[in-house]
């Protein structure tokens, strides 16, 4: 079948049918999380299940008027923004020397970051709270949290980042040391801008892990270092589980990642090396 | 004193010497054409003069300092670049104010210098433009003149014009000529295309096998091929080589093989008298084959038949492609010249157009 000619696409009612549930699965617990963070704790727990209500402010009010929250949230921003910050900055450069250095075990350190992504944080959580803890005495504070982010989100960002780097062209690194830059220079103004697109991919996809991440914040942070992700899920406790809060939460959270994405994205431009040599 | 001078250099990858024990020596404000098919080690040489790539041993001195340890920064050259290495991410202005930039050359000169090399290559309309908003040809512009905003002791270019259309080369090159006379530099260029390397230089340099063939004016090498090689790859069309045999003496000392025979010019009669082996490889320029009737025939003017097998027709000029006892000859002649196709034709042979070499070391006797 001939790729995107409109003739062949069963236009049915079965077709919107199934784009239509997929929709719902995709948007259904996004919508459910608004309404619900609208609504009071009565109309919550109402038997009527009801998309129609006086929507109220209230959950949120509460939310951020507890000054803990808003030192949560201040505390998850800057574990995301220092962690990406730092695996973009380490990241590009251990790309770059895999794959313009030549030395001994080159395919091994490649290969081997990627084996690195493969284990599950979870598993990570015992010996790293053991190591932070005694060795290091980093555990509950941020500056733990973002190394361990550093080190989960590293292998991938070096992966992706490597593909980027492979396709800037040697000559134009070999003309700017010819225009007289040292290594260094034609690293930060010859390939860095040309593997933008690369690098805000990886800025979007580290933001987002660190930002969500749960587990090992939750080991690793006390009530004062801990991120949004952990206090929301301590709105449940034995007494009470403040749906309202929780989900108010959960959407003022879902907010970060969005507009970091929206910005980063703009970087994402195809075909940025085009004009460089020949064509 | 000469500018650059290359001493002993060699290069090998791996256990491959690609480069052997080269030596060349290039005066101040020459214009010298490396010049030999691929992978005969031009570019490697012109690599290694720039610091992109190691020597595996030998000495490169530029204007009295012994360079091949230094990095390309340091060794005040400027390079072209076969595909062009623009940045694409910077327009034409930032692209050629990049080396000064770096050097941080005061703004106001940077702008001063840019809009004058971009005048004298025409592209002044250009600088706020993205590379790839180019064409060929501009962009070719635009990597010479980063160049030339330098103002490096030494410029080197690889192939240069190997990317762009036929016609917009021949005007490329002709461009270069006149930009070499106004930048009196010295100029280090490498070509595959002996047109350019005979347009362009001062000096070719003819490289075979990682080697230095000869090295000499344009007319030098055309007129007085060192051996075999150069024979055939300087001048176009290329020479046509026959293999014969000596016979006859003294002044009637001739080249004889299947269909021709061809008196040994008077200069070469010395050279052939104390060979001890008749055998002998004759070249002969295309151009030096000249039409003759029948009837005409004189034993003192060399003499060849031919089966032509084709012409290929250019112009002014036809390249009648001909078969000679198995051996294939080209013969340059004027296109109005009448020619039955697999008909033996005659023609006579200018001496001057024959050159004579050692079946053995392919050298020039």
């Amino acid at each position: 079948m001939p790729a995107g000619s409109p003739h062949q696409r069963p236009a049915s009612v079965g077709w919107y049918g199934l784009v239509f549930a997929l929709a719902l699965m995709a948007l259904g617990p996004i919508i459910v999380m608004i309404t619900t963070s609208l609504k009071t704790r009565n109309q919550i727990f109402g038997d009527t299940a009801s998309f129609f209500f006086m929507p109220t402010l209230s959950n949120y009010a509460a939310v951020l008027e507890d000054p803990a929250n808003v030192r949560f949230l201040s505390n998850s921003l800057t574990v995301a923004l220092v962690s990406t910050v730092l695996t973009l900055t380490l990241g590009c450069m251990a790309a770059y020397a895999i794959v313009r250095f030549r030395f001994m075990g080159r395919d091994s350190a490649s290969f081997g970051t990627l084996l690195m992504r493969m284990v599950p944080p979870a598993v990570l959580c015992v010996p790293v709270f053991t190591i932070w803890t005694y060795q290091y005495g980093l555990t509950n504070t941020l500056s733990g949290v973002i190394l361990v982010y550093t080190a989960i989100n590293l292998p991938f960002v070096i992966w992706i980042l490597q593909s980027f780097i492979v396709q800037v062209p040697r000559p134009l690194e070999e003309a700017a040391r010819i225009d007289g830059a040292n290594p260094y220079q034609v690293f930060l103004f010859v390939v860095l801008p040309l593997i933008a697109p690369g690098l805000a991919a990886a800025a979007i996809f580290t933001f987002r892990i660190a930002w969500n991440e749960f587990i090992l914040a939750l080991v690793l942070t006390n009530r004062f270092t801990r991120t949004m992700p952990v206090k929301v899920s301590l709105f449940i406790n034995e007494h009470n589980i403040e749906w309202g809060q929780i989900m108010a939460i959960g959407t003022l959270i879902a907010i970060p990642p969005l507009v970091f994405t929206f910005l980063a994205s703009r970087q994402i431009i195809t075909g940025l090396t085009a004009g460089a040599v020949k064509g | 004193m000469p500018h650059i001078s290359i001493r002993g250099l060699q290069k090998r990858f791996g256990g491959v010497a690609v480069i052997n024990d080269l030596d060349l020596e290039m005066a101040d404000r020459e214009f010298t054409v490396l010049v030999g098919p691929s992978g005969c080690g031009k570019s490697t040489t012109l690599r290694m003069i720039a610091g992109l790539e190691d020597t595996s041993g030998g000495e490169i001195w530029i204007g009295g300092r012994e360079v091949s340890g230094l990095d390309p920064k340091d060794r005040d050259i400027a390079m072209v670049f076969q595909d062009y290495a623009l940045y694409p991410h910077m327009n034409v202005a930032r692209n050629m104010s990049f080396s000064l930039r770096l050097a941080g050359t005061p703004p106001r000169e940077i702008e001063e210098r840019v809009k004058r090399v971009a005048d004298m290559l025409s592209i002044g309309h250009l600088l706020e433009r993205k590379p790839a908003a180019l064409s060929g040809g501009q962009r070719q512009r635009v990597a010479m003149g980063r160049a030339l905003v330098r103002d490096a002791s030494v410029f080197l270019f690889d192939e240069p014009l190997s990317n762009l259309d036929a016609k917009l080369r021949n005007q490329m090159r002709a461009e270069l000529a006149v930009m070499r006379k106004r930048v009196e530099k010295n100029m280090i260029y490498v070509t595959h295309d002996q047109i350019e390397a005979m347009t362009l230089a001062d000096r070719i340099v003819v490289m075979h096998q990682g080697r230095i063939q000869q090295q000499g004016s344009p007319e030098d090498l055309y007129k007085r091929p060192a051996n075999k090689f150069v024979a055939g790859f300087i001048g176009s069309p290329p020479m046509n080589f026959l293999s014969g045999e000596l016979n006859g003496s003294d002044d009637r000392l001739a080249i004889a093989g299947d269909g021709f025979h061809v008196p040994v010019p008077e200069a070469k009669r010395a050279a052939m008298e104390n060979r001890t082996t008749r055998r002998i490889d004759m070249g002969i320029r295309p151009s030096a084959l000249k039409p003759v009737g029948e009837s005409q025939s004189d034993p003192a003017i060399g003499s060849i038949t031919l089966t032509v097998l084709v012409s290929e027709y250019i112009g002014a000029q036809s390249v009648l492609v001909c078969e000679c006892g198995g051996q294939r000859v080209t013969a340059e002649v004027a296109s109005d010249t009448p020619f039955a196709a697999s008909a033996p034709m005659r023609f006579a042979v200018d001496p001057a157009g024959v050159h004579l070499f050692d079946p053995e070391t392919e050298a020039a006797l």
